[in-house]
């Protein structure tokens, strides 16, 4: 018998014209790993909140939702909460309680164990986990990776039997993300736990899936093993589908030879495949010039010159001499490891807080003389956390206030900009119920509505669906030709190997290695496309999947 | 089990000691207003902090606290004439001995208390006092720990905040006092907002983990050992003879009308011992460990 068993189901929302899932059936089995994705607001938070009885929103249900046999709501309770775990994607506001030690332990003070089974677990969990080293700090001090895993080790303390994870990397950086994804693929194969998580990362979770279920508007569109799941993707009639295909797997797709090898996904494969095919012959060796002649030539917009910062007297610095010039009409961005100081650099810029030593200066003005209004003439900042700038009840009257104290008296921009960025739909509602990716848009119309001469991005592309991060490269482009100078700080090189013209990294408080962005990829080892990973060795220029295809000249 | 890699000495007894101890002696700060039992709770405050962490935590707030000690003792004799002893006028308002003595102490006593606490919070941690009322109050101490994270967590969140308004142009120097009043509040409603959400969030994850379903339990057992049941013995006798001498009038010095002079006795001395040594208790439990180690160590 399937563990899950979810037949015709059908769910709307009180007050909701449309059902946010219409008809999805498809069955689970034990110790299945079932990979649950579509684009965001397709229905995969409201479907995963489904299975268990405890976080199922309020509305009309229809159809059945069966556990091992039986409805979830006639599931004994504490059973219900110990087999069936919740992971949710927030690392932050999924914690209760003040350390990890106390966090780890909540689940099963509120079942009420006993303190000698507590420890127990404790004693099997905690080693598993690799926690002892922060086991008794504050979670505040933790990184998001590390929270993240907290939030699962204290589900597992329950020792469930079905782990469903509502996108639980899409917060991280990418060196927790797979911290995380490889724990989650530890405690599938040593513990045959069920999973079902969504997930966009599909480069890392899809050779762990066993079953995929794919959501578009509600709708299960794909329910089964993952084999032929891609290539269905690719030649299917929805072509923005084709972004979640992993870029290996498109390269594979885009050339069309070998059809009867698998479908490789990652870079050992993709080597193996390129082999195999006869493709390992050397490519045109013609080598960039370094710097492309226009960014080289365009005036300085913004120029750091030797910052010095930290953030009390006897704490490590942050940033150390740290020099870097920005160029007008150019897209930088701007890598670097996890607490590198990536976003303490964007706080000195933007004036949150001051170096100690050094000087910012915009177009040769240094920013020390300007006031906060002649600053926001020359940057908007986009925060990573769009809720830091919502201070009205719908997206209108945000705007509109913005409007009057930047741009008043420029007729029709406020109309431009909403279309430019098309967020006319959700003008009237409030902005904490749209989705990230709105949120996104607004704040960056709040930052234009200054006219500002850069735009300063703190990791913009985090927790984007690939649909809606190709939707917000085209709008960067746009806001490039209406002369913009974009400056992002970012872990998605993916993303910035498509987009951004030049690339440089903060490390050890410096900023080091600025070059165009093909020749910083392309000189990195680790720090780079997949694509490079792969094909670098006979294709030393490419690092996106278009560039492949050229030099190949397929 | 050991809890936490610091605890060692008096952070390593039972729960019940160290919260019977801090009850007492705070309440001890109310209570007497002889100055040398002030002076005796105000050395044995700042030791008590030296003997458990160097004195760190209370060196990140000391300087807060003088400030309002002193407030405090300045402010008395400004607002208060009470008292015979005329010393001069200021501002056509007699300022008396007795009332600059008594504001000095009354700082002496909140300075001690606020001190004292610098020292609960670090032998008492949140999960001692959930473990002490879970069972007798749980809602009630489950709903005060929660509070507790949430009051540094919002004060981090309203500073994120304040940074984006700031940039985006709001609380500039030289604003008008109602601009900043509305962009306050604007931050506050966010500040708000934004909670709120993530408590949502919170709850649901709390549901889904089974809080509400049935008794609470808990994660730390604490059994009376011999040392807790000794130095619960100590501070029985030390504690009754401290209140009873109390009711007794011992350890009081009224200010007002006119000074007195220092009350000093033999009774009086009697009382003060058994307050010193209930005083002293975790002062002396520290510092033994402190001596075994340094002993322990000389023979390594």
């Amino acid at each position: 018998m399937a563990l899950y068993q979810i037949e015709n189901v059908t769910f709307a929302y009180p007050n909701a014209t449309k059902a946010s899932l219409a008809q999805v059936s498809f069955n689970v089995e034990e110790g299945d790993f079932v990979l649950l994705c579509g684009p965001s607001g397709s229905g995969k938070t409201t479907l995963l909140r489904q299975l268990k009885h405890e976080v199922q929103p309020e509305g009309a249900l229809e159809g059945t939702i069966l556990y091992k046999g039986n409805l979830l709501a006639d599931i004994d309770q504490t059973a219900s909460i110990e087999e069936i775990g919740f992971v949710f994607q927030d690392p932050d506001n999924q914690i209760v309680m003040h350390t990890v030690w106390q966090e780890l332990t909540f689940s099963m003070e509120n079942l009420g164990y006993t303190t000698t089974q507590i420890e127990r677990r404790m004693g099997e969990l905690v080693p598993f986990f690799g926690m002892e080293e922060w086991l008794f700090r504050e979670i505040h001090e933790l990184s998001g990776g590390q929270k993240q895993l907290v939030n699962l080790a204290s589900v597992m303390a329950l020792q469930p039997k079905v782990l469903l994870l509502d996108e639980p990397t899409a917060q991280l950086d990418p060196i927790g993300a797979k911290a995380f994804l490889q724990m989650l693929h530890r405690i599938h194969e040593e513990l045959a736990v069920t999973i079902i998580m969504s997930e966009h990362r599909l480069e890392e979770v899809y050779p762990y899936a066993s079953t995929v279920v794919m959501l578009q508007n509600g709708r299960c569109t794909y329910a089964g093993t993952p084999g032929p799941f891609l290539e269905q993707l690719w030649h299917g009639e929805h072509r923005e589908l084709q972004h979640y295909i992993p870029s290996i797997a498109q390269l594979f797709l885009s050339t069309n030879v070998m059809d009867d090898l698998p479908l490789p996904l990652t870079v050992k494969q993709g080597k193996q495949w390129i082999r195999k095919a006869g493709k390992d012959k050397k490519g045109e060796c013609e080598l960039f010039d370094g710097e492309s002649g226009l960014v080289n030539d365009a005036e300085v917009l913004l120029q750091c010159r030797k910052l010095h910062f930290q953030y009390a007297e006897h704490t490590p610095k942050v940033l150390k001499e740290l020099s870097l010039s920005i160029r007008q009409g150019e897209f930088f961005t701007l890598f670097g490891g996890n607490g590198s100081g990536k976003s303490t650099l964007l706080h000195n810029i933007v004036g949150i807080v001051t170096p100690q030593r050094g000087k910012i200066s915009f177009a040769g003005k240094s920013m020390k003389k300007m006031s906060a209004k002649e600053r926001s003439k020359w940057i908007g900042y986009v925060a990573q956390n769009p809720a830091l700038y919502f201070t009205k009840e719908t997206v209108r009257e945000q705007l509109v206030e913005r409007y009057e104290s930047v741009a008043q008296g420029q007729e029709g921009k406020l109309e431009e900009l909403i279309q430019v960025l098309s967020i006319a739909d959700v003008l009237d509602r409030h902005p904490f119920d749209i989705s990230g990716g709105e949120q996104q848009k607004v704040v960056i119309a709040l930052a234009l509505l200054a006219d500002p001469a850069l735009l300063i991005l703190d990791e913009p592309t985090k927790g984007l669906d690939p649909y809606s991060k190709q939707q917000f490269a085209l709008l960067l482009e746009r806001l490039r030709g209406l002369g913009k100078t974009i400056f992002m700080v970012s872990h998605d090189i993916e993303f910035a190997a498509q987009y951004a013209t030049r690339c440089g990294m903060l490390f050890n408080g410096k900023v080091i290695s600025v070059e165009e962005t093909k020749s910083f990829l392309r000189d990195n080892y680790f720090y780079t496309t997949m694509i490079h990973r792969t094909v670098g060795e006979w294709l030393p220029n490419a690092v996106t999947v278009e560039d492949a295809l050229a030099q190949w000249g397929t | 089990m050991v809890r936490n890699r610091s605890e060692s000495g008096f952070s390593a007894l039972h729960p019940a000691v160290s919260f019977l101890y801090f009850v007492v002696v705070i309440t001890a700060c109310l209570l007497f207003k002889h100055p040398l039992y002030l002076y005796t709770l105000f050395m044995v405050a700042i030791l008590l902090n030296w003997t458990i962490d160097g004195g760190k935590a209370l060196h990140k707030s000391i300087k807060g606290y003088v400030f309002m000690a002193l407030i405090i003792a300045l402010a008395n004799p400004l607002f208060s004439s009470r008292g015979a002893t005329i010393l001069f006028y200021l501002f056509d308002r007699p300022v008396t001995l007795e009332a600059i003595v008594y504001g000095v102490q009354f700082g002496f006593s909140l300075f001690s208390i606020l001190v004292l606490f610098v020292a609960y919070n670090l032998i008492v941690t949140y999960d001692k006092f959930l473990y002490l009322f879970g069972s007798i109050v749980p809602r009630t101490s489950f709903v005060v720990i929660v509070t507790i994270r949430f009051i540094p967590l919002l004060k981090r969140r309203l500073q994120d905040i304040m940074a984006i308004q700031k940039v985006q142009g709001a609380f500039q120097e030289g604003g008008k006092k109602k601009r900043h009043l509305k962009e306050g509040m604007a931050t506050l409603h966010t500040l708000v907002t934004w909670s709120l959400e993530e408590a949502l969030m919170t709850a649901s994850s709390m549901r889904a983990r089974g809080y509400g379903v049935g008794k609470r339990s808990s994660a730390i057992r604490y059994a009376l050992d011999e040392r807790d049941v000794i130095i619960l013995s100590i501070m029985a006798i030390a504690g009754t003879l401290l209140f009873i001498g109390a009711f007794g009038g011992m350890g009081q010095y009224e200010v007002y009308p006119q000074l007195q002079e220092i009350p000093f006795s033999a009774r009086m001395l009697f009382h003060y011992s058994s307050f010193l040594i209930f005083l002293l208790i975790p002062i002396i439990v520290n510092g033994k460990v402190w001596l075994e180690w340094r002993f322990i160590r000389s023979k390594m």
